[in-house]
């Protein structure tokens, strides 16, 4: 399982360098742990990008698991319908 | 909307609410109120979205920790003691700051590192919870609150225009209880399709709260333009028709006190009987009655503000320019009717007549339309009041004394230019209150007073005016000092006698001050010539009442509007000039021997036994008139405060209603013009403005 630290400023600026790494992992990888911590809140483009991956390790028969997020991103992201 | 016009958005909203706030925040240093603290953090809510979206990334980064404090004595975790309260007052101040003090701002000195360490010490951390946006059942039945749906589907590119979809469906799900939250993804790719640069997620959600719609469609407000944004009031779906009905019919004052058993359902039909008769407030009745306190009418009248702000009552922001123009537009109107009233009188009298018959009823309607017009620019003098909270809070504490602010007659409707402009004379007149009315809390004690001060706003309409007292319960006007400083600047002989109010306009005169030592509030003599030249600009007039150790009433009356006024039109030569009638005292014909020059004060005349000075208007204005002989013009006696002038007409022409016109710069250098009026042949006529004038003729 490939853990992933999201960057504190992971955003619309960065999500393509958060896109790509997830797709280099993705080479080798289903299943996924995306560590959130010292994040403090993410823009809906960092949550599409998990909702976008929960879909794909889903559909390959692995799992995508959130760690270590404030209160305020697990909301934001239960918004977004990722909870 | 181009990112300017957001930002002006942003601004001028941001302006009200951090007015609002302030206020907000020295009430609740007098006390914790759930509604109240849950106003503060919506505000603060609201302004930490818009800042982030209109630019203002630092605003908004910072009122995040703001945000957490104001969440945490929501929950009770935090007590609001005069320590915190500083603190929060602090933050909004430098919020004010980093948005208003514009490019030009410099380092504020590590102010706000300041701040974020202080407000990180109440949360515990540097991030707070925000608020709830969890998924709840629909409660049963909840007077007051109403159901908002949202469909919301933004544009895919919407992230280049700086916009985070989620941050908005945050806002809105924060207005107050989710009832119903779905996400759309069906527009969403496989991971390997996907842009993560696009926007894919729609939302179907439904808050539950007791904010107006104008709140929701606020959340909305940047992208409504260019995004598909359904928002619509389900109220109906949750709530039943009872409800709905029950929160209407709470809007009427009557209905509030019936249901708080201060009168009965019959005594209210009685009362609203008395009202119809009497054209009076139904509160005012009621208090005259007995059956309530002004107390219980003034918090029954909160009462139905919240509730009309509840159920957002149809309004809408319209700028001033436009009613503005409204009331330009129906002075045309006007001239036009004076137009066909001439032509009546050249047309055959049957033709006449019909026509006249026609004019008086557009006349009437012209003038329903008028007051209508008028009503919209009226605005309640309460949001003025409140911002004086902060202000004495702080004046008060800088030197050492206990005082509280008592406000009255918020609802009270000013012209929406005469509260722009009350403002500075207020502040300065609360200023002097706190700086020599209210005695130190000790001294107070000694003359067996509380050792709390109290300053009291008040405002009503009375006889087709407006009146604003600033009162305390301090030391009062020395009349012995001010007749000692009188005398000393040769304003009084020694031994002349005076009224106690002709003594007391003294305080009015330019570099007056009876304080041993000036102050960093007042003590200057300076302010309070300003106080009552402002108050004359504004056509009004203020007056004192004082008692020594009881405290002093400053009283000021104001007209209703500054658009329209009572005017006497005067010829001089071929010129009409209009003389507010409430300046005017008198019409007189003097005679030569009443007429004399003095040296260096010009022509004066002699009015009931007092030396006046005089004008001619055809000298003033550099114009050619009928009548240059005294004994065969008119003077016309106009006062301003305490002072008196006379006016040399040929004649008067009528008395009228006036339209005011304003003349932009053209005529800015002559303070002896307020404003101009268009009269019915046509014809420009000049507004003395007659405080202007008699400063003019005093400084020639």
């Amino acid at each position: 399982m490939k853990t992933i630290k999201i960057q504190e400023d992971c955003g619309i600026k960065k999500i393509g360098e958060f896109y790509d790494e997830i797709m280099l992992a993705m080479e080798n990888e289903d299943s996924f742990v995306l560590d959130f911590s010292g994040v403090r809140r993410v823009d809906l483009s960092v949550a599409q990008v998990v909702k976008a991956l929960r879909r794909y390790c889903e559909y390959k028969g692995g799992i995508c698991e959130i760690r270590n997020a404030s209160e305020e991103t697990a909301r934001l992201l239960s918004y977004a319908g990722i909870h | 909307m181009k990112a300017t016009s957001i930002k002006d958005v942003f601004l001028n909203e941001a302006r009200e609410i951090l007015s609002s706030v302030e206020s907000d925040l020295v009430l609740l240093e007098q006390g914790a109120d759930a509604d109240l603290l849950n106003r503060i953090f919506r505000c603060a809510h609201t302004l930490k979205g818009s800042s982030a979206m209109a630019g203002f990334g630092e605003v908004s980064e910072f009122m995040h920790g703001l945000e957490s404090v104001l969440d945490r004595l929501r929950s009770e975790s935090l007590k609001a003691d005069d320590r915190l309260i500083d603190l929060l007052l602090g933050s909004f101040d430098w919020v004010k700051l980093a948005l208003f003090s514009g490019e030009g701002r410099k380092e504020d000195g590590g102010l706000k590192q300041h701040l974020v360490d202080s407000l990180s010490g109440f949360t515990g951390d540097a991030v707070g919870p925000c608020n709830s946006g969890d998924v709840q059942e629909p409660e049963a039945k909840d007077e007051g609150c109403r159901y908002y749906r949202v469909r919301a589907r933004f544009r895919e590119n919407i992230f280049e225009s700086g916009i985070d979809p989620l941050s908005i469906i945050e806002d809105f799900l924060s207005l107050g209880s989710v009832v119903d939250l779905q996400v759309d993804h069906s527009a969403m790719p496989e991971f390997e399709d996907l842009d993560p640069e696009k926007c894919y997620l729609g939302w179907n959600a439904t808050v539950r709260t007791r904010l107006p719609m104008r709140k929701v469609e606020e959340s909305f407000l940047f992208v409504r333009d260019d995004n598909e944004i359904v928002i619509e009031d389900a109220t109906g779906e949750y709530v039943d028709e009872f409800e709905e009905e029950s929160i209407l019919e709470d809007r009427k004052i009557g209905d509030i006190l019936v249901r708080k058993g201060i009168v009965s359902r019959r005594e209210l039909e009685d009362l609203l009987q008395a009202q119809e008769n009497r054209n009076r407030k139904l509160g005012d009745i009621v208090v005259e009655k007995g059956l309530a306190t002004e107390g219980d009418i003034r918090i029954a009248l909160q009462e139905q503000e919240r509730i009309r702000t509840k159920i957002g009552i149809g309004t809408v922001r319209v700028d001033t320019k436009k009613l503005d123009s409204l009331m330009n537009l129906l002075g045309e109107i006007v001239i036009g009717q004076s137009g066909l009233a001439r032509i009546a009188e050249d047309l055959p009298e049957e033709q006449g007549q019909r026509l006249k018959n026609a004019l008086y009823g557009l006349e009437r309607t012209t003038r329903e339309f008028q007051e209508q017009i008028m009503s919209i620019r009226m605005i309640p003098i309460g949001p003025t009041f409140d911002q004086f909270r902060r202000f004495v809070r702080d004046a008060a504490r800088d030197h050492g004394k206990e005082i509280r602010l008592e406000i009255f007659g918020e609802e009270t409707e000013l012209d929406k230019t005469v509260i722009e402009k009350i403002g500075d004379p207020l502040k300065h007149m609360i200023r002097n209150a706190v700086d020599h009315g209210i005695e130190p809390p000790d001294e107070r004690v000694v003359a067996g007073k509380e050792r709390e001060g109290l300053i009291r706003l008040n405002a009503y309409h009375q006889e087709g005016n407006v009146y604003i007292e600033v009162s305390d319960d301090g030391r009062g006007l020395s009349r012995n000092k001010i007749r000692e400083k009188a005398v000393s600047l040769g304003l009084l002989k020694p031994d002349e006698e005076v009224t106690d109010d002709f003594l007391y306009s003294f305080v009015f005169t330019p570099g007056f001050t009876t304080a041993e030592t000036a102050g960093d509030l007042s003590g200057r003599g300076v302010g309070m010539d300003v106080v009552k030249t402002n108050i004359a600009t504004l056509r009004g007039s203020v007056e004192i009442e004082t008692g020594e150790g009881i405290g002093t009433t400053f009283r000021i009356k104001l007209p209703l509007t500054l658009a329209i006024i009572e005017g006497m039109l005067v010829r001089s030569g071929q010129n009409v000039f209009i003389v507010p009638l409430l300046s005017i005292i008198e019409c007189i014909r003097p005679g030569k021997e009443e007429i004399d020059t003095v040296e260096g004060r010009g022509e004066l005349i002699m009015v009931r036994g007092s030396y006046v000075p005089l004008v001619r208007l055809y000298t003033y204005f550099g114009i050619e008139a009928e009548v240059r002989e005294i004994g065969e013009a008119l003077v016309v006696i106009a006062e301003s405060g305490r002072d008196r002038l006379g006016i040399m007409v040929d004649e008067i022409v009528g008395q009228q209603q006036i339209v005011i016109k304003s003349l932009g710069g053209r005529v800015s250098t002559t303070r002896a013009v307020s404003g101009a009026a268009i009269l019915g042949d046509g014809r420009v006529a000049l507004i003395l403005d007659i405080h202007g004038l008699m400063s003019e003729i005093a400084s020639c």
